[in-house]
């Protein structure tokens, strides 16, 4: 279930950055939030991105400093969630190659 | 459930097909190199948020476990764990890019092209990269 939120939010996002006319920008906002309770249940990571989604389109204004600093706080943890993620799979992918090249 | 089905429909009917999509989002890329030579603020900042949304996905895919040929559909393509690590390196360069202009500028209301180009463009790349995944979990 996870993955399939992820996956739907991730259309989701793909999406938004190109649409402007502000009746398709009430449904991406009602679809975001439609999505929240299932967020709740199987893919809490994704709350504070998907709400600053949600905040970024409602919001007719720029981004206030308070909101780069909280931007700043998530990135941080999914930038380093990826390294982590990145540096195992090149690790399991270094013994599976050595371990190949042991059997020949 | 119904609501995540119906979510996704509704993200599929606003996305309609893929190469409508992309003439879209062109016609609109180019409308607003004409118009003003960069992106609005609200533009960029969702762009880093769909790059951060897509980043997650990325990451979950970088945890499975490696393809052995017997353990698919859903494992890791070793092939792609660069290509997926290129995209996100620059995406995050750029996101960075942007966050360290907007705080620079704080009042400035177009975002120059070259860091929104590249953001999107790693977005692109991530998602095209973890689709195989994606659609093997939507069934």
């Amino acid at each position: 279930m996870y993955q399939v939120v992820t996956a739907v939010i991730a259309l989701i996002a793909q999406i938004a950055p190109a649409v402007s006319t502000a009746g398709t920008i009430a449904k991406i906002i009602s679809s975001l939030v439609a999505l929240l309770p299932a967020l709740v249940k199987f893919a809490q990571d994704l709350i504070p991105t998907v709400k600053n989604i949600i905040a970024t389109l409602r919001s007719s204004e720029g981004i206030t400093p308070e909101q780069l600093e909280e931007l700043d706080a998530i990135e941080a943890k999914i930038d380093a969630d990826y390294d982590e993620a990145s540096a195992a799979a090149a690790a399991e992918d270094a013994a599976a190659e050595a371990e190949a090249l042991g059997k020949v | 459930m119904k609501k995540i089905v119906l979510t996704l429909a509704l993200a599929l009917s606003l996305s309609g097909c893929a190469s409508f999509q992309k003439g879209i989002e062109r016609i609109q890329a180019g409308y607003e190199v004409v118009t003003t030579a960069g992106v609005s603020q609200r533009t960029a900042v969702i762009a880093m948020q769909s790059y951060d949304v897509v980043a997650i996905t990325a990451t979950n895919y970088q945890r499975l476990r490696r393809c052995t040929g017997a353990n698919g559909p859903v494992c890791r393509d070793p092939a792609l764990r660069t290509r997926i690590d290129a995209a996100i390196y620059a995406g995050r360069s750029a996101r960075n890019n942007i966050k360290a202009y907007l705080r620079q500028n704080p009042s400035v209301t177009v975002i120059r092209l070259a860091d929104y180009g590249t953001l999107t463009k790693a977005t692109d790349t991530l998602l095209e990269a973890t689709a195989v995944y994606r659609s093997v979990l939507g069934k």
